[in-house]
């Protein structure tokens, strides 16, 4: 290796590596030394005392304490449901042949549309009054469901939206596990005599194992960095008395509503560390238990 | 795998009735987007409106400059997404191609700053942005966006799937590094690039924390940001809302069902290697 | 144009892929590079190319040093392995774009290149992707791309290595008619010493990055001047008799005694299957296998640890089980020291 090749090379990585410097790797320090800032003037860019003041704030901060909360309820309400019920369509969608792609293109299209306006849209389905939804549930006689004015139901209300939009992408993802899965372990499955639920068991859930890992890594990660939705959802504000408030809406109201760049940035730092911390616990678990 | 007849007329029903849940809600979107205001408040509710109210959109043009809001959206999507092509295509060639210093250090630790959330970088960006007077401009809602690494990474991939052999049989031939991108490399990655530039349309235009956050005047605002703030103002006028949703929604479905093909190798593509 | 190789060197990080290797190539001429895999023969290819700059040593085409030159000013022409072809070209386009990177004009690029497609007879395929067309007619395209500069030199990577037996004989005949008909200096890489030997003017023989000899194929068969070229080249391979040198005399197993200039030392005699006979006597040897190897009988004698093999003349038989004598002549034999050199016999 050369000189000469490494000046080449650098040229060719100069645009990329300039924008991703300074627009990723710049703010990724620069945010992590902001998240110390004890005493600081923001205007004149001045710091006067650096400390773990920030995150002391937030261990003592009741609202954080429930943007975490809630952030952890909203993964826990969407992940297993959604992994659950794209397994099972992309299952359904694997063994039929006529009209598979179109339910494939059906499923996905949620997926490629805009947050804020698909949850404009669910905000008119979960309309108390005049709503869809409790027009449904008014079919099978129950009452109407103050959806996205009551404590209780606005997390759920979020959950049903993100499941919704969610969902395509993750059939898509298991659809291309499935076609790895070759023909001759299901042949060999049914010689042995395994009954289409044993078959399942045995083969499809093992072989695919890998891609649900993946997806469930993703939607773990995308699941706390919800926020689009909230803000459209409930029209600027985290949910009724912030019964939808996440730490991604911690973190932009401190940040772009109080200007407490130290605490947004802090907040924003235990973001990363919860999600470093499972995707770690996901490849700790991955390398124990996946073994073929 | 052989299937029952009964079994694959239930799988048959519940993906049928799967797919009317999926689509309910443009259904109803649109539905209501045609309605008078009086057909909106009704219980049980009306799903063909009486007369189709195609003035609602006008209606919502009027009330709110959807049409700036539109221009901008297409300009950032446009511009960011051409300026992620040329830098992914260039630092691809680099990653898969030449050989330098530090080259698998540097990509590594591109590939790990991919784990940080884009959350966590909103502080010190806005920051940056003020300090440089962008805020309020087309480079605030643009510069940013013009590098990816997860396009960069899938460029690469794809590019280190062609053989070797025909980097050398065009040195013989007589190309320099940068003919042999542009004439070799770009037209056979040709099916990965369009992968790229949909991902990032799809992605530029629905993006909203971002330019919600650079933008300040009406002037500046992409369509969901848009969006948003007509809904603050228009509050219950929800066919005009619905107009309005339906005017971001359609042009990606429409993209997306043309285009679909791309789509959908591109994200499993990079699923299944994880 | 005369290649001349001056004791180059090619060093990956810390493995020596060639180790200074000099050679001349004749002009004109067709020259094997022959040896197993990993045995430095692409390396050198690469060099020759001006892909690969060698860590040591010069490179000469006829008097001008080359070392340094990057390939497209080399004059070469270049077919690979995979053949390279550029897959969303169309045939003609393939074979026109060397023309193109030298900035011909289009008209004239296109007559060169129909002619040159003329030559290796895919002139109706033109308009053809490479997906398109098979192996074979794939092979000639890069052949007619790599030629239609009208280069010097003719440089082929393991071309035959990704086509079946038969097409492989076919092209093999083709390449030898196409060099002879231009009369293009051609060096041509293989691993399969069948290709090397039938086709070569000259073998270059490499092994763990070193020359090993560069020769005639009838001398390489028949002359090896180290124990691997004996082992490497022919099949079946050559049988190999321990033997002892005791005061400038030979002694055989096969009963008879030759004087040789070399100092004691315990030697290998080898022996061509061909040329191991039965006989009433010389070396006893028990039969383990009899098998027909197209029109020739081979036997299979000795023990587990020693195999030996040798052809029947017509109408010997011998069963399985049976003890034989086995015979070979002087003038036959080979001996190698320890080491591997050759040891030659003074007549």
């Amino acid at each position: 290796m050369k000189l000469k090749d490494t000046a080449k090379a650098f040229l060719y990585l100069f645009p990329a590596l300039l924008i991703i410097g300074v627009f990723v790797i710049y703010p990724m320090i620069k945010s992590f030394l902001m998240s110390f800032y004890a005493d600081y003037d923001f205007f004149n860019d001045v710091v006067y005392r650096y400390g773990l003041d920030n995150f002391i704030y937030l261990w003592n901060d009741e609202v954080f304490h429930q943007a975490l909360r809630n952030t952890f309820i909203f993964v826990l309400g969407v992940v297993p449901i959604s992994i659950i019920l794209s397994l099972w369509i992309a299952l359904m969608l694997n063994s039929i042949t006529v009209l598979s792609k179109f339910f494939r293109t059906v499923y996905f299209i949620p997926f490629v549309t805009s947050v804020v306006a698909v949850s404009i849209v669910w905000r008119w389905i979960f309309h108390s009054n005049y709503g869809i939804m409790n027009y449904f549930l008014g079919l099978f006689g129950i009452d109407p469901i103050q959806w996205l004015t009551s404590t209780e139901w606005a997390m759920p209300a979020l959950i049903i939206l993100s499941i919704w939009k969610g969902l395509g992408y993750n059939i898509i993802i298991f659809l291309a596990g499935l076609q790895t899965i070759g023909d001759s372990y299901y042949n060999a499955a049914r010689i042995d005599g395994a009954n289409r639920w044993s078959r399942f068991i045995h083969v499809t859930l093992p072989q695919l194992a890998p891609t649900t890992f993946f997806i469930t890594i993703i939607s773990i990660i995308n699941s706390f960095k919800v926020f689009d939705e909230i803000y459209a959802l409930f029209d600027g504000q985290a949910g009724p008395s912030n019964s939808a408030l996440t730490v991604v809406y911690y973190v932009f109201n401190k940040f772009y509503g109080e200007w407490d760049f130290g605490v947004a940035s802090a907040a924003a730092y235990v973001l990363f560390l919860i999600i470093f911390i499972f995707t770690l616990i996901q490849f700790y678990i991955s390398k124990k238990k996946i073994t073929y | 795998m052989k299937t029952s007849p009964l079994s694959k007329t239930f799988i048959y029903v519940m993906l049928g009735i799967g797919s009317i849940l999926m689509l309910l809600p443009f259904v109803w979107m649109i539905s209501t987007s045609l309605k008078s205001g009086n057909e909106v408040m009704i219980m049980p509710p009306v799903w063909i409106p009486e007369t189709l109210r195609f003035d609602n959109f006008v209606a919502a043009f009027e009330k709110a400059p959807f049409a700036t809001y539109f221009v901008n959206s297409v300009i950032v999507m446009v511009l960011s997404t051409l300026g992620e092509v040329i830098t992914t295509i260039l630092a691809a060639y680099a990653f898969s191609r030449l050989n330098f210093w530090g080259k698998d250090a540097l990509f590594a630790l591109l590939v790990g700053t991919m784990m940080v959330p884009g959350e966590v970088l909103l502080v010190p960006n806005f920051v940056l942005l003020s300090d440089l007077g962008w805020i309020d401009r087309y480079e605030a809602l643009i510069i940013p966006w013009t590098a990816s690494i997860f396009s960069i990474f899938l460029l690469r991939q794809f590019f280190l799937k062609i053989p070797k052999e025909l980097n050398y049989a065009a040195r013989v031939d007589g190309c320099t590094n940068f003919r042999f991108l542009w004439s070799i490399m770009i037209p056979i990655a040709k099916p990965a690039l369009i992968t790229i530039i949909l991902l990032k349309a799809i992605g530029s235009w629905n993006a909203f924390l971002w330019p919600l956050i650079v933008t300040n005047s009406k002037e500046m605002r992409t369509l969901p940001v848009g969006l948003t703030s007509f809904s603050t103002e228009a509050g219950t006028v929800y066919e005009l809302l619905m107009a309005a949703s339906t005017m971001i929604i359609f042009p990606m479905i429409i993209l997306f069902i043309f285009l679909q093909k791309y789509i959908i190798k591109g994200i499993a593509g990079a699923g299944i290697k994880g | 144009m005369t290649i001349t190789l001056h004791n180059i060197s090619m060093k990956f990080n810390n493995t020596t892929a060639v180790n200074q290797l000099s050679v001349t190539i004749p002009k004109g001429e067709l020259v094997s590079i022959l040896g197993p895999s990993g045995c430095g023969k692409s390396t050198t290819l690469f060099m020759l190319a001006g892909l690969y700059e060698p860590t040591g040593g010069s490179i000469l085409f006829n008097d001008k040093d080359v070392t340094k030159l990057t390939p497209e000013k080399r004059g070469i022409g270049m077919v690979f392995q995979n053949y390279a072809l550029y897959p969303h070209m169309t045939v003609l386009q393939n074979i026109m774009f060397p023309l193109k990177m030298h900035k011909m004009k289009k008209a004239e690029a296109k007559k060169k290149a129909i002619e040159m497609a003329k030559l290796v007879e895919i002139d109706h395929l033109l308009d053809r992707k490479p997906s398109m067309l098979s192996g074979g007619q794939q092979q000639r395209v890069a052949i007619a791309r790599a030629l239609v500069r009208e280069p010097e030199i003719l440089l082929l990577d393991e071309p035959l290595s990704n086509l079946d037996a038969r097409l492989r004989l076919t092209m093999r005949e083709e390449i030898r008619r196409i060099q002879q008909a231009l009369k293009i200096t051609t060096v041509f890489v293989t691993h399969d010493q069948e290709e090397a030997l039938s086709i070569s003017d000259h073998v270059l023989l490499m092994n763990q990055g070193k020359l090993m000899q560069f020769d005639v194929p009838s001398n390489l068969y028949d002359e090896p001047n180290h124990r691997f070229v004996a082992s490497f080249i022919g099949s079946p391979s050559m049988n190999y008799f321990d033997a002892e040198i005791v005061d400038g005399t030979l002694k055989t197993p096969f009963g008879y005694d030759l004087a040789i200039e070399a100092p004691n030392q315990s030697v290998q005699i080898a022996v061509r299957p061909e040329n191991l006979y039965l006989s009433t006597s010389g070396l006893k040897e028990e039969v383990r296998l009899v098998e027909r190897v197209g029109k020739d009988t081979l036997a299979v004698i000795g023990n587990d640890t020693a195999k030996k093999r040798l052809f029947l003349q017509k109408g010997e038989t011998v069963e399985v089980g049976q003890a034989v004598y086995v015979q070979a002549d002087k003038d036959t034999i080979r001996v190698f020291q320890k080491t591997g050199e050759r040891i030659y016999i003074k007549e």
